[in-house]
């Protein structure tokens, strides 16, 4: 997505964001939603729309955790309004407050919270539904704080020798790292290259136990991350990497080791992980048979210029309407300008907010 | 009347394209000229940059110089007008007196307050 600062782009992001977690149970008072979308390779296509209420809150409680007893909470919680979800145009379930009917049939009552894709998640239907939204990420959320220690490595490194088997493993991304780095040592070398290529002081990074741990036997075999800097005699720790570092390695590591289907979001592609491996990971990623989704967001010129027009969304907003539309829309790519020069002219980029 | 892309002229049109900024204008002239080649429907191709801190003949021979460097000229029906904002625009707008008036009015009090601060007629900015 492309676009002035200011334009909507992540708030497009984030209204993704908020389709994942409403489709997990998440109340958001006075949010309407359509969204049409696929899934498979065998791209079959659904319709999904709704609306929550919109509470006196008027949707401060959106940051309220409710815990599954609704009868305690103080904060009004948002009910649902109406909801449908189609496949292939047929109506699947169909809801209007607490009334709902699952392949035409009324079910018993249900919480009034909670969307349909999370009240069926079981149901064959809405169960595939339900798990690829659960495949959406934002590339700078990673779910490591700490280096956690892993009971029994050993064992997993058994169980998981295929990189198929890693990726598609619901198990923490440092431990899909450590498991690359013994069973597919390819794959944690392009995670390797394209970590060097941001932070081009580095030598070398190795996932290997620590020789002298004083460890009880089913930790001792965990692995520790390790850095090797240039001029740097010793390898650094992993509690002495930098958390910029840390961070940077754990989004590269996430766009090679995610499963099937991902969805990743990353906003500002420049801030994150930045120019230098733009291209590199371009490359690396196109060949790649994982059928995965990049929503990308920037303003970088080299970043801009290394996606295809193709894939390109120009975003622009009138008040508090977000507009999107195609590069073709806009008859792009007939001129011999580079692609970004040719996008800053046009007035929608320029002047890419309107009153 | 002006268009949106470069090959949407025909009759009375005008194509604007900015650079943003002198260091990028090289690339930028040689893609224009490819681009008013290919259609062949432009009579002028006009070229607006800044002096700077070059002269107005160095800025001029420049520009002369890189389209030749590159072996490409443009159609027969075409015609190349340069013009060299000495020192630069900003300039012009200062010594447009439609812009800068010398009787400013009370309905343009910010223009009366900076003019107050640095009067451009009566000093001369660097």
């Amino acid at each position: 997505m492309v676009g002035i600062s200011g334009v909507g782009k992540t708030l497009i992001l984030q209204g993704i964001l908020d389709l994942r977690e409403i489709s997990q149970g998440k109340s958001l008072g006075g949010v309407e939603w359509e969204i049409k979308f696929a899934i498979g390779k065998k791209e079959q296509n659904y319709i999904w729309r709704g609306a929550f209420e919109r509470t006196e809150l008027n949707g401060i409680e959106n940051d309220f955790y409710y815990e599954d007893d609704e009868t305690e909470n103080l904060m009004p919680r948002p009910k649902i309004i109406f909801e449908e979800l189609y496949q292939e145009n047929k109506l699947i379930v169909e809801r209007k407050e607490n009334d709902i009917k699952l392949k035409g049939r009324h079910t018993p009552k249900l919480s009034s919270f909670k969307s349909v894709l999370n009240l069926f998640n079981e149901e064959d239907i809405i169960s595939s539904v339900y798990e690829n939204f659960n495949k959406i990420i934002k590339s700078d959320d990673s779910d490591v704080r700490g280096i956690p220690l892993f009971e029994n490595f050993d064992k997993l490194l058994i169980n998981y020798t295929t990189l198929e088997s890693i990726q598609n493993a619901n198990i923490p991304l440092y431990l899909k790292l450590a498991l690359v780095y013994k069973n597919k040592m390819e794959i944690f070398n392009t995670v390797k290259e394209n970590f060097i290529r941001v932070f081009s002081q580095v030598e070398s990074i190795k996932l290997e136990p620590l020789e002298d741990g004083n460890l009880p036997n089913f930790f001792r075999n965990s692995p520790r991350l390790q850095i090797k800097e240039k001029n740097v005699s010793k390898w650094i720790l992993h509690n002495r990497i930098s958390s910029g570092m840390f961070k940077t390695l754990m989004q590269i590591s996430q766009l090679f080791l995610c499963g099937e289907n991902t969805v990743i979001l990353i906003d500002e592609f420049e801030n994150s992980l930045g120019i230098n491996c733009i291209d590199t990971l371009t490359e690396n990623l196109l060949s790649d048979n994982r059928n995965l989704q990049f929503i990308l967001t920037s303003h970088h010129q080299y970043i801009i210029n290394a996606i295809g027009m193709e894939y390109w969304k120009v975003i622009s907003r009138t008040g508090g309407v977000i507009a999107t539309k195609s590069s073709e829309e806009y008859k792009l790519g007939k001129s011999r300008h580079e692609a970004f020069k040719q996008l800053i002219q046009l007035s929608d980029y320029r002047k890419g907010i309107k009153a | 009347m002006r268009v949106e892309n470069f090959d949407e002229v025909n009759q009375n049109n005008y194509y604007l394209f900015s650079s943003y900024g002198i260091p990028y204008i090289e690339n930028d002239i040689i893609n224009a000229i490819i681009d008013i080649n290919s259609l062949g429907k432009y009579d002028y191709f006009v070229i607006f940059i800044d002096a700077d801190a070059a002269t107005v003949y160095q800025r001029e021979s420049k520009i002369y110089k890189l389209i030749e460097e590159n072996n490409i000229s443009l159609a027969n029906n075409t015609s190349l007008k340069l013009i060299v904002q000495n020192r630069c625009i900003e300039t012009w707008f200062l010594g447009n007196r439609k812009l800068y008036t010398r009787n400013p009015q009370k309905k343009n009090p910010c223009f009366i307050k900076y003019s107050s601060f640095f009067n451009d007629l009566k000093m001369i900015p660097n």
